[in-house]
């Protein structure tokens, strides 16, 4: 495939580059609080806007700002207070630059040496000149269109420049996708996986509790539905579900129907369950006690089928259990086999299945369908199944270890409505509190996607590398978000200031400096398609001609 | 001959002779009575060895008429007359007994390396002659505004009028667009000399536009 059919059109720079528009010059500042720029008199002040960039020779580095103020300044009080004739045309332009002009404050947040970007340990000298960044510099720190970054959208005010995020460090860390309701979280989210199977960046594994990634989404704010991950990538990506009756109707072509088997579930399955199924730690105890009681794997399937109070007395006392404890455990189980992928024996080994899957490198969409928003088969499934992948990553990555050999392909778990699974209570029983907390020791990370990430554990939240806030109201939701970032009391004022849609503010480990973006397209034109290496029809035969000769060796 | 305010002839005339100098000032007197550069305007003065182009360049600040003798007051003599005219021609020994002065505070200087915003080295010389300058001369001296702090230093008994007339008729020699940026820039420049006198500033201001 040539590079241009991968990448498709992108309405990169003109060649000519733009000379660089001085805005004025370092008069005053302080590495603390950032820096004063007085105002060029031929620059209005209308023209500069906070969350700007602008570019600062120092004489050893660049220094690389954001607008976060501007002022308006006097030389002398008396021109305030008793202002000349600025009717005159000709006085007021005098005026302008001279005895009154503006001053930008701006924060440095990154130097830019003749190498790399680095953090800012020191400020440009008085009178250094200040330009607006040219889409060239920033796209220098965002990184250019290669392998390793992601185009995730635009600045805000600056169109023709792309923001990129660093792939690697994406997938490395775990990261989130927060925002309120209706703000384009799942689009955003989209355009991520689609970006990391485009780019290879990492396997994923998509527990898509409401439908939206494996085959058609919705769109925010429109009717029309648009091309999910399978319809984009073809054979690269599988869709598996749990509801194959929904799937057929909404005529998804799907690859595999999970099915699980009493005799899988384990009571470490149904410990992370626990608060789904409603049972007490009393409860979960009898659950440890039972398996070792009955033994082997058919344990569940048993107690399950005990039928009548005499036989669970009986075995209550033989498990010197409170038969109470016991019954009240065997009401709440019974609500499993109203789950209809639970079998008594499944006929396919699903997780194995699904791991042969991700191991292939193929990434993996598991629908919900009808249990979109069952709390159970949502918790259930998604522990059981990433409790199983995990230890077969952690098993391989020791092995790799030891043998020096290649670590398994990156896995990236993507966990909506993830305050179910990451709650305080639940993080540190759930195979994902320890995900987040183990982070990349095992190649295995998680992309949290969630409208409340204040109910998601602090320390969780500590550890998720790459935030990517759309709008947030609520103040706790904001706290949580922002907690442990630096510059975070001015963040907070951006955040409050996005627009409901399409706009987010991407901060942390894949991205140098703290940005708000606004997103690229997904879906709106077939452009937006091809911009993620999609190919339809008559694109799509020709393609296939160049591979089928390539392959014979034409 | 009379020139009017503010205007500069195409030709450089010679219309007095130095009778005292220094530096900062220098005090002319017309070769013909009410006959003077204009108030404001722009003068050379020859200087250093002869046959080089070396010049004082200054404003004139005052102008002034006077009697020849300062102990003897002038009488009013026209009471049957029906002019002014008619006062001469009754008495033509007038002409002789009043003459006219002129103040010029200096600017700058010319060498052979060009122009310097300056006070010059030596004062010009006694019995020198001071010409008007041509439009292209005063273009020259005030392409650039760093005769602006000597200009704003001379201020003769009109105070700052000398500064605006000077200013206005340095706008004159130029073309319609550039008068006006050529006045913007002198009106920065004055912004940032005047820093601290918002009063002088303003009413310098309100005479230029």
């Amino acid at each position: 495939m040539t590079l241009d059919a991968f990448f498709g059109p992108r309405g990169e720079a003109s060649p000519a580059a733009p000379t660089r528009r001085r805005l004025g010059m370092v008069i005053n500042g302080s590495l603390a609080e950032g820096l004063d720029l007085k105002l060029d008199s031929a620059v209005p002040i209308e023209a500069v806007k906070a969350g700007q960039y602008v570019t600062v020779d120092g004489e050893r580095s660049r220094f690389f700002c954001v607008v976060s103020d501007l002022r308006l300044a006097t030389t002398d009080p008396a021109l305030a207070t008793n202002p000349p004739d600025v009717s005159n045309p000709i006085i007021a332009q005098a005026l302008r630059g001279t005895g009154a002009y503006g001053v930008v404050h701006v924060v440095p947040t990154l130097t830019q040496g003749t190498e790399k970007n680095g953090p800012v340990r020191t400020v440009p000298p008085h009178y250094s000149p200040a330009y607006e960044s040219t889409q060239q510099e920033i796209e220098r720190i965002f990184g250019h269109d290669d392998d390793e970054h992601l185009w995730i959208g635009s600045p805000l005010d600056m169109e023709d420049t792309f923001i990129r995020l660093d792939l690697p460090r994406l997938t490395e860390r775990s990261s989130g996708v927060f925002g309120k309701s209706g703000t384009g979280k799942t689009f955003l989210t989209r355009i991520l996986m689609a970006g990391i199977l485009q780019k290879g960046a990492a396997v994923q594994l998509i527990f898509d509790m409401h439908n939206e990634y494996g085959w058609m989404g919705t769109s925010e704010g429109s009717t029309t539905q648009v091309k999910g991950l399978k319809q984009l990538f073809g054979s690269r990506v599988a869709v598996f579900t749990l509801d194959e009756e929904a799937s057929r109707s909404r005529r998804v072509d799907t690859d595999a129907t999970v099915e699980i088997g009493l005799d899988a579930i384990t009571p470490e399955d149904l410990q992370d369950s626990a608060e789904a199924l409603g049972l007490n730690d009393t409860q979960v105890q009898a659950i440890h006690r039972l398996e070792r009681r009955l033994g082997g794997k058919s344990w569940l399937g048993e107690f399950l089928a005990m039928e009548g109070r005499n036989t669970l007395t009986e075995l209550a006392e033989s498990l010197a259990e409170h038969e109470g404890t016991l019954s009240a455990l065997h009401r709440r189980l019974k609500g499993l086999e109203r789950l209809t992928f639970i079998r008594p024996k499944a006929r396919t080994d699903s997780v194995k299945q699904l791991l042969d899957y991700l191991e292939r490198g193929i990434t993996v969409v598991l629908e919900f369908g009808r249990y979109r928003s069952n709390g159970l088969a949502q918790v259930l499934v998604a522990n059981m199944l990433s409790r199983r992948i995990y230890a077969r990553w952690v098993d391989a990555v020791e092995k790799a270890l030891a043998e020096k050999s290649k670590p398994p392909t990156q896995l990236v778990i993507t966990l909506e409505e993830a305050h179910k699974f990451l709650n305080p209570h639940m993080a540190g029983q759930t195979i994902f509190g320890e995900i987040a907390r183990e982070m990349r020791k095992y190649n295995v990370t998680l992309l949290v996607v969630d409208q409340r990430p204040s109910a998601i554990d602090s320390e969780v939240l500590s550890q998720i590398g790459t935030k990517i806030t759309c709008l947030l109201e609520d103040d706790k939701d904001v706290s949580a978000v922002l907690a442990g970032t630096p510059g975070s009391a001015g963040l907070r004022g951006v955040l409050a200031r996005l627009e409901s849609k399409q706009q987010a503010l991407i901060f942390g480990h894949a991205v140098p400096m703290p940005v708000v973006v606004r997103t690229r397209d997904y879906g709106s034109t077939p452009e937006s398609y091809a911009s993620f290496g999609f190919q339809e029809g008559a694109a799509l035969a020709r393609q296939a001609e160049r591979d089928a000769r390539d392959l014979m060796g034409e | 001959m009379t020139l009017s305010n503010g205007t500069v002839p195409d030709e450089s005339q010679k219309l007095g002779e130095i009778i005292e100098a220094s530096t900062v000032q220098v005090v002319a007197q017309s070769y013909e009575l009410n006959v003077a550069p204009p108030f404001g305007s722009l003068v050379r003065m020859p200087h250093g060895p002869p046959r080089t182009s070396g010049a004082v360049y200054g404003v004139v600040t005052c102008i002034e008429t006077t009697a020849l003798d300062a102990s003897r007051r002038p009488m009013a003599r026209g009471q049957d007359a029906d002019s002014r005219q008619a006062v001469f021609e009754q008495h033509p020994q007038l002409t002789e007994l009043f003459r006219t002065h002129f103040t010029i505070h200096v600017l700058g200087y010319a060498m052979g390396d060009g122009i310097h915003h300056a006070l010059p080295p030596l004062p010009p010389e006694i019995h020198q002659f001071v010409y008007t300058c041509t439009r292209e001369q005063v273009g020259t001296f005030t392409a650039s505004p760093g005769y602006l702090p000597l200009l704003l230093a001379a201020t003769g008994p009109a105070g700052d009028e000398a500064v605006s007339t000077f200013l206005r008729g340095a706008s004159a020699v130029r073309s319609p667009s550039d008068a006006e940026s050529y006045l913007v820039a002198a009106a920065k420049q004055l912004i940032v000399l005047l820093r601290g006198d918002a009063t002088r500033l303003n009413t310098l201001l309100g005479r230029l536009a």
